[in-house]
């Protein structure tokens, strides 16, 4: 429709529409440029790159979850598993064995979410409650509920993690970030598995007439989601140096959702954008740091995070929907 | 049908009852020297079903049979308690009025932006409890709320007969539920919203009123929670509530209430809210045992529930549904 060389007034509507995440990306800078002192310090970005992380390592996950149709609330469940095995191991078995060990233990849960969607034909929102309820218990379990501080002969490699900076300015975030973004994106746009992901969300009987096996993609979507979500509870728990099963990732998987609802992925399945995931939580990560540095209490930040969210998808809804 | 698998039916359909029967024989059994299996006990067990958020799982029902989900009862439980102790120490019956309206308020709020904006209701919802919550710190300035007005506090506290007030109330709530379900046209439109929206919207039912109408219940419900509670416990906290959706939306999948909706009885919830509650008990009881279990068994308890009731079980039913689809 656009390509059509003539732009009318519904072409420039639905560019706008496309582009809303983005502009309301930019609206939020401005505003704060004009509100915040400091706002563009070398600092602040850096600070808005190491704490959108875990946001944005969830999302990745989740950007595939929701573009099958489907949905997992279990992500913050399953960093506070990661974080804890990962940390508790770490003493005995080695830095890169603790993590690789804390992932393949979180992929279970993505297994059976996966199993129990794909093959038992459960809603997906059931499962991963069980899961976030039962995966929580376990997290908690690990450590009798108590903080685990991380120390001994590894923590320092493992805390590096979190807070190392390259070349003493870029944090490994930026890093970390970047990775899951081309991967996710690479996976989703670029290959067979990314256009079954989708197609199994826009219509699983077309998806199902065409040979496309939907245990097969769901299985991966839920693993996929639950291996970053592990890899965020590691880096997570890096950067505080310190695991609690009761409060590592807690209310992740609302952040998580959101962040991928403003970015543009329609919760109804079929239609994934990475960038836009990206996007989105940047937009969650940049309230609270306006809140933050202009000294709004924490309540006004929720009622004022609340009705960006409610804008933000309520102009790009689909109309026909 | 053969005589094995209408036994196998009747058990997957019954399989609330049959998990909660298991687990009141076996606590029964476990704790047969602190008299589990007694009156007063039992009552325990029933008044924590109530106060524990089993109104918000009622309220929730009328959400998920619409095929939808609402996160904000919580933040609306602690936001009508919160409002009740703040006008109701003066005038109750003010205090309850500005409760339950205001629970009523978010219900429709939260209608509107799911059936009138068209907002994926996970959207709508987790806004509504973002800034429900935040509204409930900002007026309370983080500091609980007591109550001190006698009638109100009766409202938590009171038992007819020896039975404590709070099960009277979930008990009569179930069966309102109940009967608004299966014999009025609002009950039954909810049903056929939440099976196929669009055939729905054909048969020239007004789709965007009913959703609102059960958002309302669903506000409605978790208000009275929330007065009932801190009636209950004398103090209105500002972080009352905080992951009781989780706990809601569990008893109503315990119940076997079927989350993409249009499937789902009243009486499911009414079983899936007793067995949380007796779960919590026995949790309780076992003072030794570590209470992080009390989640793992939980959740392992919801996916169990949920695997037997999947239509991998009923075979022959799929099996002719597919054949439909075709």
């Amino acid at each position: 429709m656009r390509n059509s060389g003539q732009r009318t007034k519904a072409d420039t509507i639905a560019t706008l529409k496309h582009y809303s995440a983005v502009i309301l990306l930019v609206i939020m800078l401005l505003l704060n440029l004009v509100i915040t002192p400091n706002f563009f310090k070398v600092g602040t970005v850096w600070n808005i790159v190491t704490q959108t992380c875990t946001i944005i390592l969830t999302g990745m996950g989740m950007t595939a979850v929701i573009s099958t149709g489907g949905i997992d609330i279990s992500v913050g469940a399953v960093m506070a598993l990661a974080g804890i095995i990962s940390a508790k191991l770490l003493e005995t078995v080695g830095l890169v064995p603790a993590i690789i060990i804390a992932v393949l233990i979180c992929s279970i849960s993505g297994m059976i979410a996966g199993f129990m969607v794909g093959k038992l034909k459960v809603q997906a929102m059931v499962v991963t409650l069980a899961l976030m309820i039962g995966v929580r218990g376990v997290a908690q379990l690990i450590n009798d509920a108590k903080i685990f501080y991380i120390t001994g002969a590894h923590a320092d490699t493992y805390k590096m993690l979190g807070t190392a900076k390259i070349g003493g300015v870029l944090p490994i975030q930026a890093i970390i970030i970047v990775v899951a973004v081309v991967i996710t994106w690479f996976i989703l746009e670029k290959t067979i598995l990314g256009r079954h992901i989708q197609a199994v969300g826009d219509n699983p009987r077309s998806a199902l007439l065409a040979g496309i096996s939907a245990t097969k993609t769901l299985m991966f979507v839920y693993i996929y989601s639950a291996v970053f979500a592990a890899f965020a509870g590691v880096v997570a728990s890096a950067k505080i140096g310190a695991a609690d099963g009761n409060s590592l990732g807690l209310l992740a998987e609302l952040d998580a959702i959101a962040a991928v609802a403003v970015g543009g992925t329609s919760m109804s399945g079929g239609r994934a954008k990475v960038f836009g995931t990206v996007i989105g939580a940047l937009i969650m990560q940049l309230i609270n740091i306006t809140v933050n540095m202009n000294n709004i209490t924490y309540e006004y930040a929720q009622v004022f995070k609340a009705i960006i969210i409610v804008f933000a998808v309520y102009i790009q809804r689909d109309k026909a929907a | 049908m053969s005589k094995v698998k209408k036994i196998s039916n009747w058990f997957s359909s019954k399989s609330a009852i049959l998990a909660l029967l298991i687990l009141l024989v076996f606590s029964s059994i476990a704790f047969s020297q602190r008299n589990f299996f007694s009156v007063p006990s039992l009552m325990n067990v029933g008044r924590k079903a109530a106060s524990d958020g089993g109104f918000l799982a009622l309220g929730m029902t009328f959400v998920i049979l619409i095929g939808q989900i609402d996160l904000s009862v919580g933040a609306v439980l602690a936001l009508s308690g919160v409002l009740m102790g703040m006008f109701g120490n003066e005038n109750p019956l003010l205090g309850i009025l500005a409760g339950l309206g205001v629970g009523i308020g978010c219900g429709l709020v939260n209608g509107f932006m799911v059936a009138k904006m068209r907002i994926s209701s996970w959207i709508a919802s987790l806004a509504m409890m973002l800034g429900v919550r935040g509204i409930v710190l900002l007026i309370t300035n983080q500091k609980p709320v007591s109550i001190s007005n006698p009638v109100l506090q009766s409202l938590g506290n009171a038992s007819f007969f020896g039975v404590h007030i709070l099960v009277i109330m979930l008990i009569v709530c179930t069966l309102i539920c109940m009967y608004i379900s299966r014999n009025t046209k609002f009950g039954m439109s909810m049903y056929a919203v939440g099976g196929n929206e669009e055939a729905a919207k054909m048969m020239g039912l007004k789709v965007a009123r009913i959703k609102i109408a059960a958002y309302t219940w669903c506000g409605f419900f978790a208000a009275l929670a929330g007065i009932l509670l801190a009636g209950r416990l004398y103090t209105a906290q500002p972080n009352a509530g905080d992951t009781w959706e989780t706990t809601a939306i569990a008893m109503c999948a315990l119940g076997g209430v079927k989350l993409s909706g249009g499937e789902g009885k009243f009486s499911g919830t009414f079983f899936g809210i007793l067995i949380i509650a007796v779960i919590n008990t026995i949790f309780n009881y076992a003072g030794n045992l570590n209470s992080w279990w009390q989640n793992v068994v939980m959740g392992a308890l919801v996916l169990i529930s949920i695997g037997v009731q999947s239509e991998v079980f009923h075979m022959h039913r799929s099996k002719r549904k597919e054949v439909q689809k075709c």
